[in-house]
């Protein structure tokens, strides 16, 4: 019965926590409005105060949302269909492939299109990906490969550090987004590049959820329920790449929220079926990179932190912990 | 058991193994509808080889499996674990999962990927928690379970596919004394009154003797005894395929052979 509660409950808590916490996005920071004065900017196209509430926060708030939303889909597809606990576009290399490539169009003036650049930077995430895989090659020690993951993800960083340094001197605002992820100075064109990417992947892991949630029953019991192995472990792990390049592309790698959403909304919901967790997971994403926005704008305001240090600085603590419950053998 | 009905379960010439390495060869094997068939053979004879090529999990090498007289490979893989069931050794407990949703996974071939569980789906979960014992203990966690239990909750997720052919791979491996004689009356029940077609790998050789309807002692990847217990449980096969030394008498209860090492 508590479980049924938790089930209908939790993700009506969550959308409840979302929506308070764009309101509060709207209406915090220089100037500081009253929730009603937001509210009527953001309905009256005239209002003097349109700009700042429609054209600044509203858009990275929902940004936030989103991005959250997509992160939180790879990492519980990437842990569920490699077993391993501790796996994430971030701890794969993915998340900072994606960003090199992007951090080279941006920084070079390569002139490629907004929209196209998701795409450029899914190449640099395979590379990347692909690059982790090749070099752990059979072991499923989910530590070892979160070593190898995080090697790449330093080497992509000094690439993101050596471009930026070549480009533009000392242009923090995009070394910070692509080195850390980053939110600031994103408007509605981004929004609109990220949404439907992400719509699509987290769309392709609800259609994907059983045959995942079958995977982690060992890749025999797998096949023997029926499930194709191998073109669900490409297809998951393809269409969690193309969520952490869509992602990275406009904010950056933004880390561990990948990691932390999908093992919250196991806790809450205290269960780890694929197809339960998937909803809440999402939704928690998108709250816990809002949120983690919101407190990077205003913790030492006038100076805006980007937000990769906010969900880093609660991310290490939860991996250390993880890491250490995983420790002990299954 | 009738020799007239067609298998349900056969390999023609199959080979079978992992990469280029040949595990099984050429080996051809029918199985009867309603019977229990055990594997028995020494460590890398091929048994689970056998198993698992014949469930489709192992890609075969050479040769065709037919399940109901078709080509396995020709039915679409949903269809193939309708039919047959398989619990493969390789198992991996999923941390934090209990043994509802173990068991439910067993229901995935029924829905498909994409269709929402049914009041069927729920009593073809009642019924393998009920047949396994499993019942009191479907909302606990399968790592806060013994090994015993926890074997048994793997079955009760194949029974929950409720297929016509079940394979098992060393089913009662974990499983105190207590528990394997359960299983094994699970086995004979299913086929009783289910009428189940179960092959399994069974290291225990009395146990082979005496719950299946025919043993197939396999050795380097070929059958090298098949027939019922009692044509193949005898000190000239048990020396050629375990390289033992051991007197075969009546078991006193079951009248079925009873291996004594010397």
């Amino acid at each position: 019965m508590i479980t049924i509660i938790k089930r209908v409950e939790l993700p009506g808590l969550a959308v409840a926590a979302l929506a308070v916490c764009v309101l509060a996005a709207l209406c915090l920071g220089e100037p500081r409005l009253r929730p009603a004065t937001a509210l009527a900017a953001l309905t009256d196209p005239a209002h003097p105060l349109r700009v700042p509430v429609w054209e600044v926060r509203l858009p990275r708030a929902l940004l936030g949302l989103v991005a959250g939303a997509g992160l939180a889909a790879a990492g519980l597809l990437l842990q569920d269909v490699l077993r391993n606990p501790i796996a994430g576009p971030e701890l794969l290399g993915v998340s900072s492939g994606a960003a090199v490539v992007v951090a080279t169009i941006v920084v070079l003036g390569l002139g490629v299109p907004l929209v196209v650049q998701p795409w450029a930077a899914l190449a640099g995430a395979v590379v990347a990906g692909a690059l982790v895989l090749l070099a752990i090659g059979r072991t499923r020690d989910p530590a070892h490969v979160a070593l190898v993951g995080a090697a790449v993800s330093a080497a992509c960083g000094g690439l993101v550090v050596a471009v930026v340094g070549l480009g533009t001197q000392g242009n923090v605002v995009v070394l910070f987004r692509y080195l850390l992820g980053s939110l600031a100075a994103r408007g509605w064109p981004h929004l609109e590049t990220v949404t439907p990417l992400v719509a699509a992947g987290v769309g392709a892991a609800w259609l994907l959820r059983r045959r995942v949630e079958a995977l982690t029953l060992g890749d025999d019991v797998a096949a023997g329920l029926g499930v194709p192995v191998t073109r669900t472990r490409v297809a998951a792990v393809g269409v969690a790449a193309l969520l952490a390049a869509a992602v990275a592309s406009v904010c950056g790698p933004v880390a561990f929220v990948a990691l932390l959403a999908p093992h919250l909304a196991r806790r809450l919901l205290g269960t780890v079926s694929t197809r339960r967790v998937l909803p809440l997971a999402v939704l928690l994403g998108g709250l816990l990179l809002a949120l983690a926005d919101l407190a990077s704008r205003l913790l030492l305001y006038p100076v805006e932190l980007p937000v990769g240090i906010a969900t880093t600085l609660v991310g290490v603590p939860a991996l250390v912990l993880l890491s250490r419950r995983t420790a002990v053998p299954a | 058991m009738s020799t007239t009905e067609p298998p349900v379960l056969a390999a023609r010439g199959l080979s079978a193994g992992h990469a280029r390495r040949v595990v099984v060869a050429d080996l051809t094997l029918e199985v009867r509808p309603r019977t229990v068939t055990a594997l028995v053979g020494p460590n890398g004879s091929g048994k689970s080889t056998l198993l698992m090529t014949l469930a489709r999990v192992l890609r075969r090498q050479a040769g065709e499996v037919l399940l109901d007289d078709r080509p396995i490979d020709r039915l679409p893989s949903t269809e193939v674990a309708r039919r047959l069931g398989v619990l493969p050794q390789t198992a991996v407990v999923p941390t934090g999962a209990t043994v509802r949703e173990l068991v439910e996974q067993g229901r995935y071939p029924q829905l498909g990927p994409w269709a929402m569980l049914r009041r069927h789906d729920d009593g073809a979960m009642r019924r393998a928690l009920e047949l396994t014992g499993l019942t009191p203990l479907a909302d606990r966690r399968l790592d806060s379970l013994s090994g015993g239990e926890r074997q048994r909750a793997w079955i009760a997720m194949t029974l929950a596919q409720e297929t016509g052919v079940l394979l098992l791979d060393e089913p009662t491996t974990y499983l105190d004394v207590r528990h394997q004689i359960d299983l094994m009356r699970l086995v004979e029940h299913l086929r009783d009154d289910h009428g189940l077609t179960v092959v399994m790998v069974l290291h225990d050789l009395n146990q082979a003797a005496r719950h299946a309807d025919r043993v197939v002692a396999l050795r380097d990847g070929r059958v090298l005894a098949d027939g019922t217990p009692r044509e193949v449980l005898t000190s000239g096969t048990l020396r050629s395929v375990f390289d033992v030394d051991a007197l075969v008498v009546d078991d006193p209860v079951t009248g079925r052979p009873l291996f004594v090492a010397r």
